[in-house]
Parts: structure tokens; sequence; C-alpha cells
């Protein structure tokens, strides 16, 4: 009798499960094709938006392609042929559309300028953490599973290595209590090691938890660098970067794209963010992002000296700020021998 | 008879066992998802069709599943259909699917989806309990939009992204998250409260003054 309901049990349950797995089966062969491609299209689509319009948009796989096409029209505009990214450049005036194109050494109102510095010193105050951050070595902690706090110093600054065992013991110790209690929510301290020890892989973002926060897109994975080219007439007329940094509330991924010859800002955009409501999550809004439309590339990228944060968010401005810097520092090193230097 | 009371089935899910504002159940998803009228309207109707199938299906197999593994087989049934709108929604609504984020795989364990099959799917006919769940759904979803159309007007100045107030409005940010959430709610409890005793009252003073007429 007894052997006999446990039997029934099992089969019972055995078959809703192959039914409900077969069923899934089916559903998942006719979703996922269509979710892959819209997968692979949410990316062009961004771009698209900000890249000249009626061009050909493709990923960049091969650096040595993208190299020939930008040196070639470079050399076009009569510029030097290798491409860098200067932070010291003197910031140059936002160039106008037509201008650039036909001349590229536009002459330069400087006036304009100056004054918007002022203005943008005024309300944010630069510090220096955000600068050096993304000059961290890379350093393998994330081997040992070990979170490092934005507090602690790089391993660059103290070469003694013999202090650090011991703080990375304790660190590690430390955050394997936090990590299990905290699984579910994810608290913003956690994601250091993001930003400070990128691999290539890319890391997934944690799911949000927090209530109200759930009209930001949820977490998905987006790649931490990619670049698209533009091709129109057989000629690049622009490239989009992604870069990733960390916000205050998660990662800040966003999209710069610039000019074929690498010396104007067409746009940004924000893909992914998971700021505060209403403070950090205005670097999404028009009025924040405008503000690199039709800029020169050549700006050191800081908060407070060529960009203007949003105000009450210096956190995110920072983060959008070292996101930038990343872009234009991958970029560079994907031109010469297409690794990326800062990772993420 | 028999039909009197299939159609009641339907309708006590509207008002008088109102998931949310009556018996207080399936909050996780009313508060988390209700920023914007028109991801409660995505996130009722997602709930509605598990709801309902997941009511059929297992009013269909209550005389197979064995009592001691009823739970564990709901969950399946609960799952696959749960699955089945996300793979959907993913492909289809992706701009949906993003905004509902986690709050749509976290359907399985809704207290309603899974309430309405213990308590009513598991004992009734297949008719009776189609109609429960759909009664079921059809409430939560006007609870979910009427708290979500709320919130977005009082945080973003819009309805269904609908801009209504002009440009002079100042949204209120808290109610755009967590603590505005609650607030809401507990009014709409409170107004549901004052109704459903208001209503109460005035049946029983009638009562008594019919009673009273008569003699």
């Amino acid at each position: 009798m007894k052997k006999n309901s446990i039997a029934r049990m099992v089969i019972v349950l055995m078959a809703i499960s192959l039914v409900s797995g077969a069923i899934l089966t089916l559903a998942n062969e006719k979703f996922s094709p269509i979710i892959k491609a819209r997968e692979s299209d949410k990316m062009r689509i961004v771009a698209e938006k900000l890249l000249p319009e009626g061009s050909q948009i493709t990923k960049v796989t091969n650096y040595k392609e993208l190299k020939s096409l930008v040196e070639s029209v470079r050399q076009e505009n009569g510029l030097n042929a290798e491409w860098k990214w200067d932070p010291d450049a003197k910031p140059l005036e936002s160039v106008a559309k037509a201008e650039s194109k036909d001349e590229p050494e536009v002459d330069i109102d400087w006036s304009a300028w100056g004054l918007e510095g002022l203005d943008e010193e005024e309300i944010t105050t630069p510090e220096e953490e955000t600068v050096t951050e993304p000059e961290v070595e890379e350093f393998n902690w994330a081997d040992f599973g070990i979170e490092v706090d934005d507090v602690s110093v790089g391993p660059e600054e103290e070469p003694d290595t013999d202090d650090y065992d011991l703080e990375a013991l304790f660190a590690a110790d430390v955050d394997v209590n936090t990590k299990t209690t905290n699984d579910t929510s994810e608290s913003s301290d956690d994601y250091d090691l993001d930003s400070l020890f990128a691999t290539e892989v890319d890391v997934s973002k944690p799911e949000e938890s927090a209530l109200g926060t759930s009209d930001e897109p949820a977490a998905e994975k987006t790649p931490a660098f990619e670049i698209y080219q533009a091709i129109s007439g057989g000629k690049l007329v622009g490239v989009a970067v992604i870069s990733k940094a960390k916000g205050y509330g998660g990662d800040i991924v966003l999209m710069l794209a610039l000019e074929g010859t690498l010396e104007r800002v067409l746009g940004i955009d924000v893909l992914q963010q998971s700021e505060t409501a209403g403070l950090g999550s205005l670097i999404t809004g028009e009025k924040f992002t405008s503000q690199f439309t039709d800029k020169a590339v050549g700006n050191p990228y800081e908060v407070g000296k060529d960009i203007q944060g949003v105000a009450g968010a210096t956190i995110s401005s920072k983060g959008v700020a070292s996101a930038l810097q990343k872009a234009l520092k991958n970029l560079e090193q994907f031109l010469i021998d297409g690794t990326v230097k800062e990772g993420a | 008879m028999a039909k009197r009371n299939l159609g009641h089935e339907f309708i006590k899910g509207l008002w008088e066992e109102h998931p949310n504002f009556v018996m207080l159940i399936g909050l996780c998803p009313t508060l988390a998802v209700s920023t914007t009228a028109m991801n409660g309207l995505a996130m009722g109707i997602a709930t509605t069709f598990v709801i309902v199938m997941s009511n059929i299906l297992i009013s269909l197999l209550r005389k197979v599943i064995p009592d001691e593994v009823r739970l564990p087989s709901y969950i399946i049934v609960v799952a696959t259909f749960v699955t089945i709108v996300d793979l959907a929604l993913k492909a289809y609504f992706p701009d949906i699917y993003r905004l509902l984020g986690i709050f749509i795989p976290l359907i399985v364990v809704n207290c309603i989806v899974l309430g309405r099959a213990e308590a009513f799917a598991s004992r009734n006919g297949v008719v009776a309990s189609a109609l429960d769940g759909l009664g079921m759904g059809v409430g939560f979803t006007w609870g979910l939009v009427l708290l979500s159309a709320i919130r977005e007007l009082l945080a973003k100045g819009a309805i269904f992204g609908y801009t209504v107030f002009g440009e002079g409005f100042h949204p209120i940010q808290i109610f755009g998250q967590a603590p505005g959430a609650f607030i809401i709610l507990g009014f709409l409890v409170a107004l549901v409260n004052f109704l459903n005793i208001n209503a109460k009252r005035k049946r029983e003073l009638k009562k008594i003054s019919d009673r009273t007429l008569a003699a």
C-alpha cells in the first residue's frame, strides 16, 4: 500500500516534469532565435542613433582594418596618421559639423570655451580619486576572490607586498561573510572589482533588488568593450566605442561615438546604469549627455574640468567621466595592437 | 444555481476578495512594478495569463496529483507557464521585459498564483477554476494599474507615458520609489476598507429598518 503510493508520487511528479520540460523545449526553440536576433541588434540600434545617418555600421573585429581606415581618413584631412588621445590637449572649441569635415584645422574661438570652463569649475569640485582610479595596474586579486575597497591603496603605490598578504587575507574573510548574507540584495559597494581589476570577460551585473528602482533597465549582460565602425561611401565616417565604469549604484555602460578622424565627439549615450532615481539617473538625460556632442576629443574628461557634472550626483558623473577615459584609452590601445589595455 | 455560482467565482476576485486590497497577497510585484501604469498593466496581464493557465491545468490534474506532492507539482506547472511568458515577453516585447526584469520570473512564487491553485483549483472543476483565475487576474490587474497610475501621476506627471501636467509640475520623487508605493497602497487599502465597511453598515441599517417597518 505504502510502496504503491510512493511509486505513484514518483511517477506523477516525473510525468509532470517531463511534460513541462517538453513544452519548455518547444517554447525555447520558438523564441530563442528571436531573442538572439534582438540582442545582437540592440547595440547596433544605439550605434545607429549616434553615428551619421546612411552609413553602414558593423562591429569591428579586426583592428588592422579599422586602423587603416582611420589612417586614410586622417591623412585625407591633413592630420597625423597615428591617432592619440591627448588628455592634456588644450580644450578645443566645439567644432561645427560642416567645417570640421572640410578643414580639420579650424580657427578656434577660445573665449566661449574659457567661459564654459570657468562655469563648470564653480559648480563641481574636481577630486583626484577618479582620475587615478583607471590607472591602477592590473593585479589579479580577482583570482583569490578578494574585493578591495576604493579607499585601499592601489598595489603600485605601496610595493611592500608582505603587508598586502595580510590585508588580502583579512579582506577575503570579511567578504566571504558579507557575500553570503547579502546574496540577494547586492549593495553598491560590492562592485569595486569591476572597475579596478578588469578582465576580458565581461562581468555580468547583478540584478537590481531595490523595490523602487524597477523602472531602470534590469541587469543584462552588456559587453564591456566593443567597437563599431560606420562606413559610408568606402570611407570611415564614425566609430562608436562601448565602455564600462563603476558608478554609484552599479556599473555605468555607455557608448561614445566619434567622427571618422577621431577628432570630434558625435555624442554619447548611456546604455546601462542603476544610479539613484532622480539624481544620478540624470546622467542619461539630454542635458548632461548633450554637453559632449560636437566637442573635440582631446579633452581630459574630468568632472569639473571639461565635464559639467549632474548636481548632487558627483559619483555618477565621475563614473561617466572614467568610462569616457577608459573608452579613449582602450581605443588608443586597440588601434596599436588590437588589445585592450584597461580591460573592463 | 450553478450558473450564478460560476458568475460569482469571476466577480469575487474583482472586489470582494480582491487579492491586493482585501486579501493583501501578491504585494511584492505590486509594490515593485507599479512605477508606471504601463508596467502595471503588463505585469497584470502576464500574471493573469499564468493564473488562468495554471488554474486550468491544476484543476484538470487535481485527481491525478497525490496530496503529498501537490506543492511541487503546482510549482512545476506554474513555473512552466511563467517561463513561457518570460520567453515570449523577451522575444516580442523586449522593452517591457527590460522594465519588469526579475519580477516576471518571480511570478512563480507569487502568492496569488499558488494560493488560487491550492485554495481553489485543487478542489473545483475546470470552468470554475478558469473563471476564478480570470477574476483574480483581472482584479490584480486593475489594482496594479490603479496603484501605478497614481504613482506615475505623482512621480512623473504622466499616465501611460502621456504627460498630464504642464511644464510647471514638479515631480514628487518619493512616489516613484518604494516608500511611495507603500504610502499609496496604504491609502488604497484604507479606501477599499472604508467603502466596504460603509456598504456593510448601510446593508445592516436597511435590514433593521425593514424589520421595524414590517413590524
